[in-house]
């Protein structure tokens, strides 16, 4: 671009003068911004939303970082959404079984003494357990317990083995919590309820004991950016609005 | 800082414009009426193009309705705090209204990208302030009956 261009002309400067800070009465609610954000409004009620945070820097910052959030919890549910069910596992590890129940009746079928003898096992393990509890343990069934528990102990040990060497079995736990729009549709953010700070509190402590969720602690922090700022607790005995429970139609 | 029921009724029709929807001239029509003769020369210049810009989008071949998104889109974001995300996409801007444009400072090729057009085509903007400017002018004449602001007749 060149020094002249450079220069403010008439049109940027107008459009700055039409986005100039407004000092706004009325302020869009979170449910409002939601909304936005997923889409749901109408497209005069979306415009007129969007000329509203155009001109109040405050309702635009905060307009920020719940689509920030919601991107971040986006992203993390796509992640989860990318990690196999136990089913998909099997499948993949069978080939062609599509399904849990169908590789273990896939095994059964064809070899009917397979379930027999694999009735006969649980009905003496079901015997191996009863007979001490109702009799008294002898030396030898007790022997035989130690031996089972052994025994689990061993398959446990295998299976703990195989997803620390990541035998392709996925690690789920990897992808953490994150925060889902389900998580804030079962809350009503448009009737908050008073909360009084109490002594220890912090903003995750507070959503976690009072939403059920230490991950919606920056929409309780939002809802309450007035009273601090999000890496202070906030004062004890100060009053926050909290989101209430939805009630199931 | 004060309360302006006027610009954000305009505000709301910028977004709509910067969308690529539809906008009807009477829409405006009737907020430039409001705006008396004797209104900050911001008022009117805000009004007038307003206008010129409704003018254009619904009687411009399509290439200059695209420019005009790009060029609104371009000069929006350059207002308000800067708040720009590290990974933008202009693409992912496709349906972007003010409350996304605001603060972003994009460069013109980001702003071509995002309504689709050629990111290397820096002489659009130049063209399309060409046609914004006489728009104006004209209208500025027609509402007003003065003669327009030296800025909108410079380059004529």
């Amino acid at each position: 671009m060149t020094r002249e261009e450079d220069r403010p002309s008439f049109f940027s400067k107008t459009i700055e003068g039409e986005a100039t800070p407004i000092d706004h009465v009325d302020h869009p609610d979170l449910t409002l911004m939601f909304s936005s954000l997923e889409g749901d409004l109408a497209p005069d009620v979306r415009s007129a939303l969007a000329a509203h945070l155009a001109t109040c820097t405050t309702c635009h910052a905060r307009y920020r970082e719940l689509e920030r959030r919601l991107q971040d919890a986006a992203e993390a549910h796509d992640a989860r959404a990318r990690v196999p069910s136990f089913d998909a596992y099997v499948h993949e590890q069978s080939g062609t079984r599509t399904t849990m129940s169908e590789w273990i009746r896939s095994l059964l079928e064809p070899r009917p003494y397979v379930l027999v003898a694999a009735s006969a096992a649980a009905l003496a393990l079901v015997l191996a357990v009863a007979i001490p509890l109702v009799r008294g343990p002898s030396l030898r069934t007790s022997g035989q317990i130690e031996l089972l528990n052994n025994r689990i102990s061993d398959l446990q040990s295998q299976l703990i083995s195989l997803a620390d060497l990541n035998h392709g079995i996925p690690n789920q736990s990897s992808v953490g919590n994150a925060l889902v729009v389900s998580d804030l549709t079962r809350l009503d953010w448009e009737r908050p309820a008073p909360y009084a700070v109490q002594p220890g509190d912090n903003w995750e402590g507070i959503a976690e004991r009072e939403l059920g969720d230490a991950d919606l602690w920056p929409l309780v922090w939002l809802l309450n950016r007035d009273i601090g700022t999000p890496d202070v607790a906030p004062p004890v005995g100060a009053t926050l609005e909290l989101p209430t429970p939805r009630s199931s139609p | 800082m004060s309360s302006s029921p006027l610009r954000e009724d305009r505000l709301a029709l910028w977004d709509r414009l910067v969308r690529g929807e539809p906008v009807a001239l009477e829409d405006c029509g009737e907020l430039v009426t409001q705006v008396s003769h004797d209104a900050s020369p911001e008022e009117r210049a805000g009004s007038i193009l307003l206008l010129g810009s409704i003018r254009i989008a619904a009687e411009a071949n399509r290439a200059t309705r695209r420019n005009l998104r790009a060029a609104l889109r371009y000069w929006f974001s350059h207002t308000g705090t800067k708040d720009r995300p590290p990974k933008l996409l202009p693409r992912s801007l496709s349906d972007a209204g003010l409350e996304q444009l605001v603060g972003l400072y994009l460069s013109w090729p980001e702003a071509m990208e995002s309504v689709g057009g050629n990111p290397k085509d820096y002489t659009a903007l130049k063209r399309l302030e060409s046609a914004l400017r006489a728009r104006c002018a004209d209208e500025w004449r027609e509402r007003f009956g003065s003669t327009p602001p030296d800025e909108l007749l410079e380059r004529r």
